[in-house]
């Protein structure tokens, strides 16, 4: 009896600490997308199906009927590894220079369910960088107030021999209900689409 | 030793439900909502072309925008909606033309900003009403630096 009263003493410790863990809000003085580097592997994610990858030509962006749907934009982190920081950061660019730090800001849906893209129905999510390793995309509040609102993000630094030019990152979501959603800016005009600066 | 065990199991089972519960605390609500009957994106370029929220008096915003029914999973064409513009406080409605961009096709829509328009955010919105009756809106993410912006 004593050996079942310690065990779930020691599970109420423990549930204790994780539920506290789960509820801790961000803290105060934390600036977007977080202090924290957001580059990780994306471990375990299988490679995205080929299918979804280029779309054709003269169709609607992004395709004609989609599983899952994206919204995504690039900001400029405050904290550029290797570069100075602009201005003003957190701002949406297409244009990013060496060394510098680009922030994916997603949210989305599952058709059929209509459902947010959230980690309930969210297996992986990462965006794929030609020559790095996965970046995965995180969950959390960002923004201030009444206007504090959960989505994904993912930053990674640029290095500074990272080749020139558009970038044509991928980004893959798939969902408990094994449906994929992918983004890429093909098909749009170069100067719209994530491009690498001397 | 009955008393303390109950005690203790209530208390194991109190948490498990709030663990559960962590997983998807009430307080994380997803943007810009759980559910959406149609699905909307709207970016902002610069006449160039280039991803911005940042403009000024006399130039151009570009909205590129697309549209998804969550139902049909069908993204919207100029033959599913009725209706799909963005609304900027104290101006005309911007309405969103179905056109070629690059090799694909979006709505896109140009507010050339007046030059008696505040300086400061443009809480902008989009609306969409398709020809079966089903509505979507886009509202921006509520992080200032990264909303439309009209500078000096």
């Amino acid at each position: 009896m004593r050996s079942l009263v310690f065990l779930l003493g020691v599970a109420l410790v423990a549930g204790a600490f994780a539920a506290s863990a789960a509820a801790q809000p961000p803290a105060p003085d934390k600036h977007f997308p977080g202090n924290d580097a957001y580059v990780g592997l994306a471990t375990g994610a299988p490679a995205a199906p080929a299918a979804a990858q280029t779309p054709a030509a003269d169709k609607p962006f992004p395709g004609e009927v989609a599983d899952v749907l994206l919204y995504v934009d690039i900001v400029n982190s405050p904290r550029p590894k290797g570069a100075a920081p602009r201005p003003k950061a957190c701002t949406q660019l297409s244009s990013f220079k060496r060394g510098e730090r680009p922030v994916l800001r997603i949210f989305g849906v599952e058709t059929g369910t209509g459902e947010a893209l959230t980690p309930e129905n969210v297996k992986y999510a990462y965006v794929k960088i030609p020559g790095l390793p996965n970046v995965k995309l995180n969950w959390g509040p960002h923004g201030a107030g009444t206007a504090r609102a959960y989505f994904w993000t993912a930053g990674w630094d640029i290095a500074a021999d990272y080749p020139l030019g558009v970038l044509p990152f991928k980004v893959v979501f798939k969902t408990e209900s094994g449906k994929f959603g992918i983004f890429t800016q093909d098909g749009l005009p170069p100067e719209n689409r994530l491009t690498i600066l001397p | 030793m009955k008393k303390l065990l109950t005690a203790s199991a209530a208390a194991l089972a109190l948490l498990a439900l709030g663990a559960t519960a962590g997983a998807q605390t009430p307080g994380e609500i997803p943007f810009p909502a759980p559910k959406a009957d149609v699905f909307v994106a709207v970016n902002t370029a610069t006449a160039a072309g280039e991803a911005s929220n940042l403009t000024t008096r006399g130039s151009s915003v570009i909205f590129i925008a697309f549209a998804a029914d969550t139902k049909t999973k069908k993204v919207l064409t100029d033959k599913d909606v009725k209706y799909f513009y963005v609304a900027i406080p104290g101006q005309p409605n911007v309405k969103l033309a179905y056109s070629k961009l690059g090799s694909r096709y979006v709505w896109t829509g140009t507010w050339t900003v007046p030059a008696s328009q505040p300086l400061g955010i443009v809480p902008f919105k989009a609306l969409v009403k398709t020809n079966t009756k089903r509505y979507g809106s886009f509202v921006q993410i509520g992080v200032t630096n990264a909303m439309l912006t009209v500078t000096a």
